[in-house]
């Protein structure tokens, strides 16, 4: 952005620029804020920081002024208290006596910081910098040049007002069927692995239940805990990489996508496949550039998973693939 | 950002789990009678068919009838952003409240929030994400708003991991541990926040809100505590809620019973 045009307003007061931050206040007690402002300028700091500052050193609006700077995205931040008095392109207006701090979305193109009794500036009147006695300033920021009309960006909307919503279309996802399982039940019928000793929602023994198994839908196998604190359902398979929609199975609704952003590189667009089978879950490399590693709790580092050939894991395992992880955690399959 | 679609955004009113609200003017196409409108702008990518799902989401959420329930205006995506519109009420959520409510019309609020989970049960809905930033704040009471959608960007996701991990605390275990959400959760959700409202802790104590993981840890390995302050009748209401997921009341009756504390 290039450098705004300020004008000092006539009138009794202080009025102070440092660089691209702005303060109008009464003199008496003024040192500190023009202090702050000189501070935060020097720091390289914006409006929005300088408020932030103004409105801690005067958290009960102690001094009349009203300070102000650019804020992120074009708009600026301004705080208010006591007699101040900000006006932002004439249509969003601050005063105090409170305190009042806003941060106002850009594009802005005037912002006016004024005590009471500003006239109005000469019109060769400007100020580069530093602090004179004045009651208010006007800044006029440079608008970046409107060579065109800035056209509505497409965009899709659907009403969902009563009377305007569309009738809700059959879920025909939600009907995904869980795979049959060979299971067992426990006392309690709770539906557990065959090979378990344990119930593993209730805990009883399964050693008195004779072993008759049956066909039932199988539960979820724990979760998935993705290393930035996302958590999965291990309830179906997932394929985990920078573009997983272009997996066959995803598109055709056998595999869930897991995307990972990638800042570092490593991760392939398909990079591995979390696989359900029964009651276990597996790993399998789906030819990745830079492999997939698994670390099973208690190893003391990561093995390669081999090309092309799946890998059961057990809860607690890290699955490593490129600079990112996840891991399965589950109380079944200890 | 300054707008979405044709929303110019007035200012933000902040961030959740997973999206921004801003505070946006309503665009002459909404057939409503109000002058701003809260926008809220989900930060996972939106893909046609997360778009579809979404709007099938909301859809039928805002077919749900109840004046207790904070129903959204439209649903749409632009540059893969998905964002939805709903009123705005400007007296803030019971996270983060334009002035702190009295408790009886904190606990008011929560026993409102029961109802409209109440409604969207009886439809058939779970509302998935109930904890304090979602119960807005008014004169008459508390009204419940934005339906859980991570799910729908991210198919099997139970928590997002974006941003601060603020709704770990509510979730039910069951859910965190590969449970599908059932009516139950929501009502385990219910009673968390209630225990929240009047105790002013959680049932995990603090969790460490700067780490994720670790919250998520402490959910998962500590049995949760009802603080031995509460009034025995909250406290047993509570205790109820946290028990097996079928044991635990119905949202109404949750609703019934926490009109009682008022």
């Amino acid at each position: 952005m290039s450098e705004p045009v300020v004008q000092p307003l006539p009138g009794a007061g202080l009025v102070m620029r440092a660089g691209r931050l702005f303060a109008v206040c009464e003199p008496a007690g003024s040192e500190e804020l023009l202090a702050l402002v000189a501070r935060v300028a020097a720091d390289g700091g914006d409006g929005e920081e300088l408020t932030r500052h103004a409105a801690a050193l005067l958290p009960a609006g102690e001094l009349s002024c009203a300070v102000g700077g650019p804020a992120a995205g074009g708009g600026v931040a301004v705080f208010v208290c006591g007699h101040g008095a900000a006006e932002v392109d004439g249509r969003v207006r601050m005063s105090g006596p409170e305190p009042v701090r806003h941060v106002v979305a850009g594009p802005v193109g005037t912002l006016r910081l004024a005590l009471p009794g500003a006239g109005t500036p000469h019109p060769l009147a400007s100020l580069d910098a530093g602090v004179v006695g004045a009651a208010g300033l006007t800044i006029r920021f440079s608008r970046p040049p409107q060579t065109q009309a800035p056209k509505p960006a497409a965009f899709q909307s659907v009403l969902l007002l009563p009377g305007h919503a569309p009738a809700p279309p059959p879920d025909a996802a939600a009907a995904a069927t869980q795979p049959l399982v060979e299971g067992v039940d426990c006392k309690n019928g709770h539906f557990n692995d065959p090979a378990v000793r344990f119930c593993q929602l209730c805990g009883i023994a399964m050693l008195q239940v004779t072993h008759v198994t049956r066909l039932g839908p199988r539960p979820p196998l724990g979760i998935l805990l993705l290393d930035n604190g996302m958590t999965l359902r291990a309830d179906a398979d997932y394929v985990v990489g920078r573009e997983p929609e272009r997996d066959a199975d995803v598109a055709a609704g056998q595999a869930r996508p897991l995307r990972i952003a990638d800042s570092h590189g490593g991760i392939s667009r398909r990079h591995l496949r979390i696989r359900l089978t029964g009651w276990h879950v597996q790993v399998l490399d789906l030819g990745s550039a830079n492999g997939t590693f698994v670390q099973e709790p208690g190893a003391p580092e990561a093995t390669p998973v081999p090309p092309a050939q799946p890998v059961p894991i057990r809860p607690g395992a890290k699955v490593i693939f490129g600079r990112r992880w996840l891991r399965y955690e589950s109380h079944r399959n200890p | 950002m300054q707008g979405i679609a044709d929303y110019e955004f007035v200012r933000p009113l902040g961030s959740g789990n997973h999206g921004q609200y801003f505070l946006a003017r309503r665009p002459p196409r909404l057939p409503v009678d109000v002058e701003h409108v809260a926008v809220k702008v989900l930060s996972a990518e939106s893909t046609e068919v997360a778009f579809r799902r979404a709007v099938r989401e909301l859809t039928a959420f805002s077919a749900v009838q109840s004046p207790y329930l904070v129903s959204p205006y439209d649903a749409g995506q632009q540059d893969g952003k998905f964002f939805y519109s709903m009123e705005y009420l400007p007296a803030g959520s019971l996270a983060n409240p334009a002035t702190p409510p009295k408790p009886a019309d904190a606990i008011r609020a929560v026993a409102d929030a029961a109802r409209a989970a109440a409604a969207l049960h009886e439809a058939g809905l779970v509302h998935r994400d109930i904890k304090p930033g979602n119960v807005l704040l008014s004169s008459a009471g508390g009204r419940l708003s934005d339906l859980g959608l991570a799910q729908v960007f991210t198919e099997g996701v139970t928590i997002t991991g974006m941003g601060a991990l603020d709704s770990v605390e509510y979730v039910d275990p069951a859910v965190l541990t590969g449970g599908r959400f059932v009516p139950a959760a929501d009502v385990w959700s219910l009673g968390v926040m209630l225990h929240r409202v009047v105790s002013g802790t959680g049932v995990h104590g603090d969790l460490p809100a700067a780490d994720g993981l670790l919250a998520l840890r402490r959910v998962l390995s500590e049995a949760p505590r009802i603080d031995p302050s509460l009034p025995a009748p909250v406290a047993d209401l509570v205790g109820d809620c946290l028990g097996p997921a079928g044991q635990r009341p119905t949202a109404a009756t949750f609703a019934a019973r926490a009109d009682a504390f008022v």
